[in-house]
């Protein structure tokens, strides 16, 4: 045990889950309704996979869930880092924007949910609003700080070079920024991909959120299983994307 | 004029200007909420868009005397704050008391950090809402269900912290300890913990505010009292200034707790990032 | 008082990696001296003067040979043998004072004992004023005073110094070879400090030791007069006479050569 490789640990754990979880399902211990067995997650990911669950498959009801992700993600995050950016320059600009940023930040997102249906109806204007004014803050405060936080001596050197306000900007301020603006995207996202889950699991029609809660209202634990498993890795797939696509386009962070 | 953290303009000797003196920085915070206040009372009400739709501010306030007054449908208005909070507190505690002394084992036994961290790596991306059905399935629609969500929100968060806390000690620090005359005990806790200190209570903060926005969900959901609660029972009955006065509500409380968080962070580890 | 051999390194091999990989940072490495000696070991990176001082300090594990003091092998870390790194390494949850007083504390000391010996050490430093303040409130070279004064406050037969000054600007850096020189000649006690100042070696050690990289060994063991001679002399004029300056080019040439030869 004290020689093995972590590698091996990891898999060797994995290894007792699984076998732990087939031989309480085949045994019967527990009800398959609680726990499906593999078996029963095989044949559900084909059913879903095939004939689809109630007119739209797996892939539909993830690509309606990842559009809208997309969609709230991309504005909230832009306008985010755009007023975070001259948040970061205008101390006064900040002043004034702060408490908005303060009070959207912690707010339980769904709450502002039931207030956008109200206004915009239950379709994907209410969601995609709320997801934007759930990365909105996100975006801001990484951007803001990113801006913050540059060393005073390096504007400085930049200015002394001759480099103008506006150079100075675009040239040192905003790549100086961008490492903390794409953490600051990455956490946006995910915070954007469990809102959305948890919005379709409250007020949604299609969608893999809602997928997950009619198939559980229903009793077809089966499929509700899939669904969260799916989810599950389709946010670590998108979080490694993220991260790859940081590590490449800001490759001197914390060098 | 941008005002960097260096002030540009200083830098390129512009010519002398009378000094005015200029307003201070929380004038502009607040004059922005005025001005924001002022636009919703202007447009609110009837005034452009029907009061069903936007009640005006006044509205609000009545909503909130009302609530006070005579409670919200049976329930008072502290009852619904209580309830959250104590679901909150609930969940957010057993995975403070589980997840902290978790994490530090898997941060010094390599075995149990490799055989567990498989999970923790798995349960944290995944959104808390999504495994609520099977939870209710499971512990049916009462309380127990909603205060496992809410440990299963912030446990990975703060298991994954405090393990990330401990791996982090510098080496040297220990060393520095142990050529002082420390036990392996007397290291671990007068070096080790108070050396994780600051990322463990990084986690825990973080956690909060996961859990806090997992609570509200889970009581939009399926609940029979709480801010959550209240929040889409007023919707039901398309009373928009109870949901108004519930955000802002949430607003201010979820401000609260991290502000609160904030300040003990400050006592407990005046240290953070200065060492 | 003196005795040969109190700190001795008796074929000392240290070899990181196994196989084709391997490197042989420290190569039968073998040196003693008596109790009282401030012995400078100096040379180019990777000559594996650290990983020396490291198996003293019992923090590694030789893969050949034994490291003993005063008779007895060195088997782990233990408060006999006090350590400075070139970092403060504070514990910066702690006051000035707890600081002083961790060693003494952990070891379950009288406190009134401890208490007045950390006074001592404070006052010695000058931190005494300080003491009920944190680390991050002092400067660096403050810092390291405490280090240096934490260190003693646990009374080591022999204290190890791993380019304590290595992070100081040059002007406190003098006054830190000052400081520890005059507690050197109150105390008398027996240090090993590892610098890449010849400078500084030249001057405060009782002896030289130089060492050669690729695998790290002794090249050569230079007695020095100028730590026991230099007793309230100025530490400008010591470092400005003509039998120092010979001292430092002589050591110097030996350093330079070896970059050449490389």
């Amino acid at each position: 045990m004290r020689s093995l490789p972590n590698w091996a640990v990891t898999g060797l754990s994995i290894l007792l889950v699984l076998s732990a979880w087939v031989a309480v399902t085949r045994l019967g211990l527990v009800r398959d309704l609680f726990l499906p067995g593999p078996r029963d997650l095989w044949l559900g990911l084909q059913e879903l996979l095939d004939e689809g669950y109630k007119g739209r498959t797996l892939p539909e009801h993830l690509g309606m869930s990842l559009l809208r992700v997309g969609t709230g993600f991309l504005t909230g995050a832009l306008a985010g880092t755009a007023l975070g950016l001259a948040m970061g320059v205008s101390r006064k600009l900040d002043a004034m924007a702060a408490p908005f940023i303060e009070f959207l930040r912690p707010l339980p997102q769904l709450a502002y949910l039931v207030l956008l249906i109200v206004w915009l109806g239950i379709g994907e204007g209410s969601k995609i609003s709320m997801l934007f004014l759930a990365a909105l803050p996100v975006a801001a405060v990484a951007a803001r700080d990113g801006v913050r936080n540059i060393p005073p001596e390096r504007l400085r050197m930049a200015a002394a070079l001759g480099a103008s306000p506006r150079q100075v900007f675009w040239h040192v301020v905003a790549p100086s920024a961008l490492p903390e603006i794409l953490t600051g995207a990455r956490l946006a996202l995910g915070i954007v991909y469990a809102t959305l889950i948890a919005a379709e699991i409250i007020a949604g029609s299609s969608g893999i959120g809602w997928m997950i809660l009619d198939a559980g209202r229903f009793l077809r634990s089966d499929y509700a299983f899939v669904g969260i498993l799916v989810i599950g890795l389709t946010g670590i797939a998108i979080d490694r994307l993220l991260l790859w696509l940081e590590r490449r386009i800001v490759h001197w962070a914390g060098r | 004029m941008p005002d960097l953290p260096v002030p540009l303009p200083s830098l390129a000797a512009a010519p002398p200007r009378r000094p005015r003196r200029p307003l201070p920085l929380p004038a502009y915070g607040a004059g922005a909420v005025a001005a924001m206040l002022v636009a919703w009372w202007a447009v609110s009400g009837g005034r452009l868009v029907p009061a069903e739709l936007l009640p005006a501010p006044l509205q609000v306030w009545q909503a909130l005397t009302e609530v006070l007054r005579e409670g919200y449908r049976g329930t008072t208005l502290a009852e619904n704050v209580l309830s959250t909070l104590g679901r909150l507190g609930g969940g957010f505690g057993l995975a403070v008391l589980t997840g902290v002394p978790l994490g530090l084992w898997m941060g010094r036994n390599r075995i149990a950090g490799a055989a567990i961290d498989w999970i923790i790596q798995f349960l944290r991306p995944l959104p808390p809402l999504s495994y609520m059905i099977l939870l209710i399935l499971w512990l049916g629609t009462g309380d127990a269900s909603k205060t496992a969500l809410l440990f299963l929100t912030a446990f990975p968060i703060i298991v994954a912290a405090s393990a990330a806390g401990l791996r982090g000690v510098k080496r040297q620090r220990i060393q520095a300890a142990e050529a002082l005359g420390a036990s392996p005990s007397q290291v671990f806790r007068h070096v080790i913990l108070p050396s994780a200190a600051p990322m463990i209570f990084t986690g825990l903060q973080i956690a909060l505010a996961a859990a806090f926005s997992t609570v509200v969900s889970a009581e939009l959901m399926a609940a029979s009292d709480g801010l959550g609660w209240m929040v889409i029972s007023a919707s039901h009955f398309l009373r928009n200034d109870i949901i108004i006065l519930c955000i802002l509500l949430l607003g201010l409380l979820g401000i609260a707790l991290a502000w609160a968080l904030r300040l003990l962070d400050r006592r407990l580890v005046h240290w953070r990032g200065r060492d | 008082m003196t005795r040969p051999g109190f700190v001795r390194f008796d074929e000392v091999s240290v070899r990181y990696g196994e196989g084709a990989g391997a490197v042989l940072a420290l190569e039968r490495a073998d040196l003693a001296f008596a109790q009282g000696d401030f012995v400078c070991i100096v040379g180019p990176s990777g000559c594996g003067k650290t990983t020396m001082l490291q198996t003293l300090a019992g923090f590694l594990r030789p893969t050949g040979g034994t490291v003993s003091l005063d008779g007895r092998p060195v088997e782990g870390p233990a408060p006999e043998r006090g350590v400075v790194f070139q970092q403060p390494t504070l514990f910066p949850w702690m006051t000035v004072a707890a600081n002083a007083g961790f060693g003494p504390r952990m070891r379950g000391e009288n406190r009134a004992q401890a208490r007045e010996r950390v006074e001592y050490w404070l006052r010695t430093t000058g931190l005494w004023e300080f003491r009920d303040r944190y680390p991050y409130e002092l400067s660096g070279g403050m810092q390291q005073r405490l280090a240096i004064a934490r260190a003693l406050c646990n009374e080591p037969k022999v204290l190890l110094m791993d380019e304590p000054f290595g992070a100081l600007d040059a002007l406190t850096r003098e006054h830190m070879q000052e400081e520890l020189h005059a507690v050197w000649r109150r105390t008398g006690m027996t240090v090993v400090f590892i610098t890449h100042s010849v400078e500084e070696a030249v001057y405060l050690g009782t002896e030289v030791v130089v060492m050669s990289p690729r695998p790290g060994r002794i090249l050569e063991r230079i007695p020095l007069p100028f730590a026991r001679e230099a007793a309230d002399q100025d530490i400008r004029r010591v470092k400005s006479g003509a039998g120092f300056i010979a001292a430092r080019e002589r050591v110097l040439s030996l350093i330079w050569g070896m970059q050449h030869d490389a």
